[in-house]
């Protein structure tokens, strides 16, 4: 019995245990882990569910803003009664209701230059859920240099992406996309269904990165298409000319 | 040969399609049968895919059969390949 699990933590997470590679040990790796979520909107919401539920130690959103009607289709973690108030507030509200037994602590910013490296270096892995290039690549960048494990999960309309990356072993998202693409709207089509199944496997795929339970799928894209129900995986490479990961493993 | 060309992303919505099958000249270069799909579906579809200059744009990812392809995205040929994936970025959440 692992001295690290209280009572209360094997009461809660009693059927988790026993599924195969995960167990005591598996259990006690997430109580011991700090997860930074960047955004919690329809992907980074059912991320910090998906991560409560499992028991992480400690949830770090970072999400500024506040609340708006046209989040809800997919924003799992509000509640309509918080419209025009701070969503990660919101967030943070919901994850204690759940899971009283974790710390979550709400960060009222975005991802930026100026507080990427702190928050990144106070995390064990880092999920990657925000709207915009500049702070994917930001934590890309952070996760990279500090050799922290990063979960990039996308979605656009009726599909999902998600790359676990694990830095020097692994394509980094520099390697897929060596510059802003020009071309991505802020604005995009999406169903919160779609953003919730991208998120779950990205959690996942972080789950399994900590705990090792079982074989996650480093330098591969986890695909999907919903309209097809079409299911994938990519064979990616380390791009030796990626000016951010090109020069290190 | 018949390849088939899988669509991605905003490509699937500019197209309106999840694939499609085209038949092209063995060891044809990627660069040419992007040009040829660039012609087909018109303006955005190219705007996504290419630059000015007509070269795939850095951060489209192509895929043959399941594995990423790198290099001189222009040059590459398509020999013995059943099915190349094209994939612009996305950020959605």
């Amino acid at each position: 019995m692992s001295e690290l699990l209280s009572d209360l933590d094997r009461a809660t997470y009693e059927w988790q245990l026993d599924v195969p590679g995960f167990g005591e040990e598996g259990q006690a790796k997430l109580r011991q882990s700090t997860a930074l979520v960047s955004r919690c909107g329809g992907l980074g919401g059912p991320i910090c569910f998906a991560l409560a539920a499992a028991g992480f130690g400690k949830i770090m959103i970072a999400h500024a803003g506040e609340l708006r009607l046209d989040d809800l289709n997919r924003q799992i973690l509000m509640r309509h009664g918080d419209l025009g108030q701070s969503r990660v507030a919101s967030a943070k509200a919901t994850l204690q209701a759940f899971n009283p037994n974790i710390e979550v602590e709400a960060v009222p910013e975005n991802i930026t230059e100026g507080n990427a490296a702190d928050l990144v270096s106070r995390a064990d892995i880092v999920f990657s859920a925000a709207p915009l290039f500049e702070e994917r690549f930001l934590m890309n960048r952070e996760c990279v240099r500090q050799g922290k494990p990063l979960v990039d999960s996308a979605m656009y309309s009726m599909e999902g992406r998600i790359v676990p990356i694990v830095p020097g072993a692994s394509a980094c998202l520099s390697c897929l996309y060596p510059e802003i693409p020009p071309n991505w709207r802020r604005r995009f089509p999406v169903i919160g269904a779609v953003s919730a199944l991208a998120a779950n496997i990205g959690a996942i795929e972080g789950i399994k990165i900590l705990t090792g339970m079982s074989t996650s799928q480093t330098n591969r894209m986890i695909y999907f298409d919903t309209a097809s129900m079409r299911f994938q995986t990519i064979k990616l490479k380390r791009n030796p000319e990626c000016k951010v990961c090109g020069s290190i493993g | 040969m018949q390849i088939t060309v899988q669509y991605t992303g905003q490509l699937a919505g500019i197209t309106g399609k999840a694939d499609e099958t085209v038949e092209i000249p063995e060891g044809t270069r990627l660069g040419a049968l992007v040009g040829r799909l660039c012609k087909t579906h018109g303006a955005e579809y190219s705007d996504l895919l290419v630059d000015r200059a007509g070269d795939l744009r850095p951060s489209t990812m192509v895929i043959f059969d399941g594995e990423q392809i790198l290099g001189d995205y222009a040059e590459i040929e398509i020999s013995g390949v059943k099915t190349v994936m094209l994939m612009t970025p996305i950020a959605g959440g």
